[in-house]
């Protein structure tokens, strides 16, 4: 991904085969390919505020959506969560979270944190495919954003 | 008077009248005799008899008969002398003749006065010495009497009355003694009582002789069986001033006796307050000790000797003395102890705490107190019990809050742990699911028959592998619950997770019917999922019937409500009914029926949360064709008592999963 492009999504996820399976669903109804991948919640905060190995790069769009996972290493998810819906840059931008987590206690945190949306990644391969299909369906062509 | 007494002498016992007479006559005879004869000398005396005669018996008249004779005389003489000289001593013994007559007449009367006069007195007399005589017999039968009535007394009280003489003489037994110790005979006192040949040593007689006062002290008379007197030894002056001592001996046998029995039932009473159990102590009004028993001395470490006649004080540590004698003091003011606590300090120092009663003891009045009796219990023992106890609880609220935080740290960690399992198992399992199911989709091509075919035995495998995920962790989630009762409608909840569950199953003919259901009490997340599980097992087991015929009823029962589910799928075989719920328990094969063996572990843990039951009936059909079905029941306790469900309910334990 060329970093000047408009970005659709933002995958924050620290599982490199999670992160395969979901490009691949993505691609497979031709969704978007203009996604950009961070592997932490330090990263997604950097890319979300222009900071540290994005600084620099404020200036554009912000994605369509955020899919967000929330076990992720130096930040966890929730924290970038909070994060971003505390500042008012980032708070207007979707946040879905897809997680392996069916943890009420997680959902729960998420909704008071006020997630978009949150879903349980399948764990048969093609529901997931159709999830993430879903999501991308969802949030990239039916939904309408602010920005 | 000589004369007189002569006179009286002539007591002739013939009538003085006759005398007189007789007399004269013959003084007149003879005289006349003598005038014849012619000596007028002899016969003038003649006369003086019968005038004195006369005159001491008749004294006047025999006077005047005393002068006619005088003058017969003189008649005589004249008659029968001329002789002058003789006729004038006539006449001159006349005149003597009227004299010695005067004077005998005289003296005779004043001798008949005397006389009376001595009669009179002698009748006085006679009368006095008879009223004397009466008085004093009356007084000497007064006397016997009351001599007798003493005697009397004095045998029936057995008192006994001696009087023995400074030599110790017996001079006087009373008679009922003598009845039982003989005659004196001349005995000693002591030979005759105490049959010794010497005086005692302690003589009472020798002693008040000497000190002239009473005495009153207490004997025995060994001769009468040692019988207990008490003696009274008064010395006396008799009438001849010589001194002696009358001794009155009063029986004291029965008052001996009842000393002997006061002093008994004393000594018993004693006895029972000083071997009691208790302690006892008992003070009188200036707060001294009197009495101390044996277990007060093991108490305190005393001898009784010691304390005896002590003040209280002593028995108090110092550092209570001052509430301890506070305590004391409201006994003095009528008050009593009823359980008071009040440290004791023994002798070697050592302080014993003691619970006391007391009570008082009262004077005839019923208003003085006399003594304060106390009895205590050594309570040391029991105080150093509950302070342990006391100290353990607090031990034990110690270790119950470290264990507490402990569960809580390893409930938190379970916690973490099956998170982590949930999320960090899963992961890899969808990469090894998702990647092979690429490989099937999109190298199908470069793949044979049989490539294709272990990929999917791969795919398979996954699946199971996180479906076994999933319900370990429902059920080991399901431990960690709280419950939540409520009201449950039952029968619409189970119309709710029917509708959920069917919409995976297309294509397939189910009908469920659902009878009136009585409410139930419980966790509704947890009864959904049993219905859950319930429901699905229905479902799944009737794939095989061209119609699933599922039905959800209440059946009768006592004191619970219980349910069924019963279906006309495959069934299963009693045999193993009894495995049916155990996890990862299953009684068909996974190529027959797909399934982990966790669901039914799943209710029946809930069902036993809710304090009910479940179980099983399932009928085989013949090799996996169509069976019989299989019913489940399950029951929840009657709404009245689902209330102290709560607190049967067993709180989320740290059980791992078997």
């Amino acid at each position: 991904m060329k970093q000047m492009d408009p970005v659709e999504i933002l995958l924050v996820e620290d599982n490199p085969a999670d992160v395969e399976l979901t490009l691949r669903a993505l691609k497979k109804h031709n969704l978007t390919n203009k996604v950009q991948v961070v592997s932490d919640g330090a990263q997604a905060l950097d890319y979300l505020f222009g900071s540290g190995a994005f600084a620099g790069q404020y200036n554009r769009l912000p994605p369509k959506a955020v899919f967000l996972d929330l076990k992720l290493p130096k930040v966890d998810g929730l924290e970038v969560l909070r994060r971003m819906k505390a500042d008012a840059r980032t708070r207007l931008i979707p946040v879905v979270v897809l997680t392996s987590s069916k943890e009420e206690s997680d959902i729960v945190e998420s909704y008071k944190l006020g997630v978009n949306s949150y879903v349980v990644k399948p764990l048969d391969f093609d529901r997931f495919v159709e999830a993430v299909s879903a999501l991308g369906l969802y949030w990239l062509l039916l939904n309408q954003t602010p920005f | 008077m000589n004369l007189n007494k002569s006179l009286q002498n002539i007591r002739l016992g013939w009538s003085p009248f006759v005398a007189v007479a007789v007399t004269t006559l013959a003084a007149i005879a003879i005289s006349i005799y003598c005038l014849l004869s012619g000596w007028a000398i002899i016969f003038q005396n003649l006369f003086y008899v019968p005038i004195i005669i006369a005159c001491v018996y008749y004294t006047k008249k025999g006077f005047v008969f005393s002068v006619v004779i005088s003058f017969i005389y003189l008649f005589l003489i004249v008659a029968f002398t001329r002789d002058s000289a003789i006729i004038i001593e006539a006449l001159m013994r006349v005149f003597i003749f009227a004299g010695i007559a005067g004077v005998t007449t005289f003296m005779s009367i004043k001798r008949r006065r005397l006389e009376d006069e001595l009669s009179q007195h002698r009748e006085n007399l006679e009368k006095l010495v008879k009223e004397r005589t009466t008085k004093l017999e009356q007084t000497m039968e007064e006397t016997k009497r009351l001599k007798q009535q003493v005697e009397f007394i004095l045998g029936a009280t057995k008192t006994g009355l001696d009087i023995i003489d400074s030599e110790l003489n017996i001079r006087y037994i009373d008679p009922e003694w003598q009845k039982i110790y003989g005659d004196p005979q001349g005995r000693k006192c002591h030979e005759y009582f105490m049959e010794r040949s010497d005086a005692c040593p302690d003589c009472r007689g020798l002693k008040t002789l000497a000190t002239k006062q009473v005495m009153v002290s207490e004997g025995v008379l060994p001769k009468e069986g040692n019988r207990h007197v008490q003696v009274t030894t008064i010395p006396f002056q008799d009438e001849k001033g010589d001194w002696q001592v009358a001794e009155i001996n009063v029986d004291i046998s029965e008052r001996k006796r009842a000393e002997e029995s006061l002093r008994e039932t004393r000594d018993y009473l004693d006895s029972l307050i000083n071997y009691a159990n208790a302690p006892i102590i008992t003070w009188d009004t200036e707060q001294r000790i009197t009495k101390f028993n044996r277990a007060f001395e093991k108490l305190a470490g005393y001898h009784a000797a010691e304390v005896i006649g002590q003040g209280l004080r002593l028995l108090f540590p110092s550092e209570s003395i001052a509430e301890s004698l506070q305590k004391i003091k409201s006994t003095s003011s009528g008050e009593f102890w009823d359980a008071v606590e009040i440290p004791i300090k023994r002798k070697n120092g050592e302080v014993r705490i003691a619970l006391w009663n007391s009570a008082n003891v009262y004077a005839k009045d019923g208003k003085t107190i006399v003594a304060t009796i106390a009895q205590g219990q050594d309570i040391s023992e029991r105080i150093r019990a509950e302070a342990e106890i006391r100290r353990l609880n607090e031990e034990l609220e110690q270790r119950v809050l470290q264990r507490t935080a402990q569960l809580e740290a390893a409930h938190k960690e379970l916690e973490t742990f099956s998170y982590s399992v949930s999320h960090d198992l899963q992961t890899p399992l969808r990469a090894i699911d998702g990647f092979s199911r690429i490989m099937l989709d999109e190298y199908a091509s470069k793949l044979d028959n049989e490539g294709r075919r272990l990929l999917t035995v791969i795919a398979a495998n996954t699946h199971k592998m996180g479906q076994l995920i999933d319900d370990l962790l429902a059920f080991s989630r399901l431990s960690r619950q709280q419950m939540a009762f409520a009201p449950v409608d039952l029968a619409a909840l189970a119309a709710a997770v029917f509708c959920e569950l069917k919409t995976t199953e297309k294509g397939r003919r189910i009908e469920f019917k659902i009878g009136a259901l009585p409410a139930a009490f419980g966790d509704r997340s947890m009864l959904r999922q049993v219905l859950q599980n319930l429901l699905a097992n229905a479902i799944k087991f009737t794939r095989l019937q061209t119609k699933a015929c599922i039905e959800m009823a209440e059946l009768a029962g006592k004191g619970e409500n219980i349910y069924y589910v019963k279906d006309n799928g495959v069934g299963f075989d009693m045999e193993y009914a009894h495995k049916l719920f155990g996890v990862f328990q299953r009684l068909h094969g996974s190529d027959e029926f797909e399934g982990t063996g966790v669901g039914l572990a799943i209710v029946q843990r809930i069902v036993l949360r809710h304090g009910g039951r479940v179980w099983a009936e399932g009928a085989e059909g013949a090799e996996g064709a169509v069976g019989k079905g299989a019913t489940f029941y399950f029951s929840l306790p009657a709404a009245a008592k689902n209330e102290t469900a709560t607190s049967k309910e067993k709180p989320a334990d740290a059980k791992m999963v078997k």
